[in-house]
Formats: C-alpha cells, structure tokens, sequence
C-alpha cells in the first residue's frame, strides 16, 4: 500500500509540475486603438506611440504581467513648442531616455477592478506605482482601462512651477488583441 | 530504491531552484529583466518536472540495465544537457519591448547546468543506499 501512495504522489507531483512549466501565457499585444491622456491644469494633452504586451490569465493572476513602453518623441500637447521643450534635458531628456517604462510586478482583483503594482520608469528613474484598472472584453479582444496620479517631481520631470502643477492625471485605455 | 530517486529528484529539484532563484533575482536586478518571458515560478517548475524526469529515467535504467543502466543514463544527461543550450542561442521571438535580448543566451544557458550538476553530485548517494 505505500508502495502505491509514493508512485500515486510521484506522479501526481510530475504531472503539475510538468503542467506548470509548460502553462501556455495568454499574450496580448496593445494595439494602435489605445489612448494615453495626461491632464492637470496647464498642460494637457497625450502620447500617441507606445508598445507593450499583456499576459493575462484570469484564473492565474499570478502570472499575469503588464509590460508597456512610451515613446516620449509622440507628446502631443497641442503646442508644438512646448512638445519639443519636453524633449529638452530639463523635461523628459528624451535623448537619453526615449521611453517611458512600466512593468508590473503583481495584479490582484479586487471587486470589479484589477490592481496593479509595478514599477514606472521615467528619466532614469523608477518607482512603485499601484494601478487600478476596469477590464472588459473577453476572447481575443481584451481592454484595460483607468487612471494614475503621477507627481512629476518624483522623476525630476521639469521644476517645481506655480505654472506646470506637480500632479499629473494620466488616464489610459489599452486594447489589447490576442498574439 | 524507487523511493530513494524519487527523494534524490525532489532534493535536487528544490537545491537547483533555490540556486537558480538567487541567480535570477540578482540577474534581474543588476543585469537585464527577462522575467517577462521566463518567471522565476516557471523555472521552478521546469526543475521540479525536470528532476522528477530525471528520478523515473535513472530508476528504469538501473531495473532494465543493472550493470549500465546509470553510465547510460548520465550520457544521456550530459547530451541533453549540451543540446538544450542550443535553444537559447536559436531564439529570435522576443517581445519588441524587451531590452537587452543579446544576453539572453547567457543569462539561461547556466540554468540550464544547474540541475544536471546537482544531480550527478549527489546521485552517488543512492549507490551508497544500495550497498
């Protein structure tokens, strides 16, 4: 009899570890449908170019990764002076850092949104970030939308202005396709 | 002695994951994050599926083969070993997002050593069992 509990737990044991290391990743790619909004109350406006890809598994939230680049060249904010002052050293010194960066670390549901840590990357610098997303969408179509408070003075984004406010509404809506 | 590979498996898979972890955690932060395409939880699991392989393919080859079932088996170890190595280097599919892809090959290709070491430095401890 215990002969049959080691073979019945040895295989029990290589089947889920068998599973797990070959547990196929739902990834989806954002595609050119999404939007990036930035608004306080002088300026506002948006980044039209960004990349990135969502592994996304309902069941295996543990799993799940959020990974996105911005490309800081597709500022838009309705001005074209200033969209270049924001590629100057002072702002986001886009010649030494061309994207902004975020990777999640974890996502956890909670009630009817998906909570996301992870690390944003603006300027050289990184912090941790908690983002609150709506998911809708199912299939191979799926779309992550809500809202972050970003203070650019954590990233050194520009100097503290009575003009430019610190705090950063970014808004996001990021469809995504099944790769 | 069914029992003994199958201890030797789960020693070896926890030790290699244990090692791999440090490596991969220091390698993620210090060098370049790949975690988007290879998880720390997905490297435990290939050891733990990989040692637990290794414990049924030694237990087989001795019963089938007494006198040349374990020689056979650490060939085939030490060949496969050396064959996996070629599919890091051959991987081209990376995310566009994912930085520093050209050392990707160099970041894996350790893992891939350190599960066979472990197994053939402590696989002598079954033979000690035998006797």
């Amino acid at each position: 009899m215990k002969k049959y509990y080691l073979i019945i737990s040895y295989i029990f044991l290589l089947v889920i570890s068998t599973s797990l290391a070959f547990l196929p990743v739902d990834r989806f790619e954002i595609t050119d449908a999404f939007s990036l909004n930035f608004k306080s109350a002088d300026p506002s406006g948006s980044f039209n170019k960004m990349e990135g890809t969502i592994d996304f598994n309902e069941q295996s939230l543990e799993t799940s990764k959020f990974n996105f680049s911005i490309a800081i060249s597709s500022i838009k904010t309705g001005n074209g002076m200033r969209d270049k002052k924001a590629q100057t050293e002072e702002w986001f010194d886009a010649k030494k850092y061309p994207n902004i960066k975020f990777v999640s670390k974890t996502v956890e549901k909670e009630d009817d949104l998906y909570k996301i840590t992870g690390e944003l990357s603006i300027k050289g610098t990184t912090k941790v970030y908690v983002v609150k997303a709506k998911k809708s969408g199912s299939g191979n179509t799926i779309s992550f939308a809500g809202s972050i408070n970003v203070n650019r003075m954590d990233f050194k984004i520009g100097k503290k202005s009575d003009v430019v406010p610190d705090i950063m509404k970014v808004s996001f809506n990021l469809p995504a396709e099944k790769k | 002695m069914f029992k003994s590979y199958f201890l030797l498996g789960l020693v070896v898979s926890l030790i290699s994951s244990l090692g791999a972890a440090v490596y991969v955690t220091k390698y993620y932060e210090v060098m370049a994050n790949f975690s988007l395409i290879l998880p720390l939880w997905k490297i435990i699991a290939t050891y733990f599926a990989l040692g637990l392989s290794l414990s049924g393919l030694y237990f087989l080859s001795t019963r089938l083969a007494p006198k040349f079932g374990t020689i056979i088996s650490n060939i085939v170890l030490v060949f496969a070993t050396l064959g996996s190595i070629l599919f890091p280097i051959m991987k081209e599919d990376f995310p566009e997002t994912l930085e520093m892809t050209e050392f990707y090959p160099g970041f894996v290709i350790p893992l891939h050593f350190i599960l066979p070491l472990f197994w053939l430095a402590l696989s002598p401890l079954i033979k000690k069992n035998e006797i």
